[in-house]
């Protein structure tokens, strides 16, 4: 049984590393890799759109120590789905927790790598940014 | 063991070492062709930069160094729209993204194929595009397609599909790498392993390139069970709290 297990769990290991990531847009070209940003606070409401999907949502900007709105990319609805997300996993209010990456153009908007719910669960975003092991991220054209 | 049993393993190993693994022999459709059948998606962000090693290997095959042989006042203008590119970038904008970036942006797609008949379709979830790869037959004359015309033919069991009569609007990768309305593509599709289709295509351009490219994927057939093509209908936001999507993209070309 504890073999079987740690087989299976080393093939859904490789499975996700094999697993397309969506990013078909310039994650490099809007976001700052080296600008990571966690933030709590309250859920407003959800875009469920392509080409990307939006969380919108105020949190305390950990650079001003003020309450702002901020928006929130996300992949799209599909890929969210697949991520086991339902369109009434996070409700008007609650609280939420995202992790994510920074814009460089110095507005309130993020590249949500997971968001945590109220009950403990992480969903996946389906990121933008580069998190497949076997992937380099994109080397800029100077 | 003596000299001669020595010798005769010794020239079975060189054997086994020098043998290639049997050539996969696909399943059929009634007509005998192989089926294609299935949702197949590239693995990796391909589409990201065409020029960036995925998986440890260089989707572009030839040139040797992996890179698009562009001329070089067509470098300084790909390299002018990848720095526009998180505005530019026409998959942002929900345009059609051109072949061969159809067949490896990070979306599954449906191949839908019967036996005997004249169209091989595409079903694509990005932004619900349909390619129809016309059976035979010549190339459609004096228009400009965002996916070109396709031809298909068989060569053995590989799937030829000639590629012709494009527009100059799509990108081959998120690096505005660009291209002219001469753009040429001959690709290849084989089935090498129950789960994999081989994807290869030659892009000829004589305005932009210096010499023809090619590119060498691996598409992957979805396994899991429910696999399905979703909907994907493709808009910029217009309202935010903060701020309006459709300003900071493109806002006349949501749709």
């Amino acid at each position: 049984m504890k073999i079987r297990t740690v087989v299976l769990a080393a093939a859904g290991a490789l499975f996700a590393i094999t697993l397309p990531l969506f990013a078909h847009h310039s994650f490099a070209a809007e976001f700052d890799a080296t600008k990571p940003i966690t933030l709590t606070g309250k859920f407003t409401k959800m875009d469920w759109v392509n080409p990307h999907s939006w969380i919108h949502m105020e949190a305390t900007n950990p650079a001003t120590g003020k309450v702002e709105k901020w928006d929130i990319e996300t992949g799209p609805p599909n890929t969210l789905y697949r991520n086991g997300w339902r369109k009434d996993a996070i409700k008007e209010g609650q609280e939420i927790v995202v992790n994510g990456t920074l814009a460089k153009n110095g507005t309130n908007t993020v590249n949500a790598r997971n968001v945590r719910t109220p009950d403990g669960k992480t969903l996946l975003a389906g990121s933008s940014e580069g998190n497949t092991p076997t992937t380099p991220p994109p080397t800029e054209s100077k | 063991m003596n000299i001669r049993s020595a010798l005769i393993v010794a020239a079975l190993s060189v054997c086994a070492f020098g043998q290639q693994k049997p050539k996969y022999t696909p399943p059929r459709l009634d007509d005998g062709k192989p089926d294609f059948n299935g949702i197949w998606e590239v693995r990796g962000k391909v589409d990201e930069n065409l020029e960036t090693k995925v998986n440890g290997k260089n989707p572009i095959v030839d040139p040797a160094d992996g890179k698009i042989p562009y001329k070089p006042e067509a470098l300084a203008k790909k390299k002018e729209m990848s720095a526009k590119r998180a505005t530019e970038d026409t998959t942002n904008k929900c345009w059609m993204p051109g072949v061969p970036r159809l067949m490896y942006i990070p979306h599954p797609f449906r191949i839908a194929q019967a036996a005997n008949q004249p169209v091989i379709a595409v079903l694509s979830e990005y932004a619900h595009v349909v390619r129809n790869i016309t059976m035979g037959g010549e190339h459609l004359d004096g228009l400009d397609l965002w996916l070109g015309d396709s031809r298909g033919h068989w060569d053995g069991d590989t799937l030829v599909v000639d590629v012709a009569d494009f527009n100059d609007m799509t990108w081959f990768d998120g690096m505005g790498s660009l291209h002219s309305d001469k753009l040429h593509v001959v690709e290849r599709y084989t089935r090498t392993d129950p789960e994999t289709i081989t994807y290869e295509a030659t892009i000829e351009d004589p305005v932009m390139l210096a010499k023809p490219f090619k590119i060498s994927l691996p598409l992957k057939l979805h396994t899991e069970k429910n696999a399905q093509i979703m909907e994907f209908e493709c808009y910029a936001v217009k309202e935010g709290p903060t701020f309006t999507v459709g300003d900071k993209k493109d806002p006349e070309h949501g749709r």
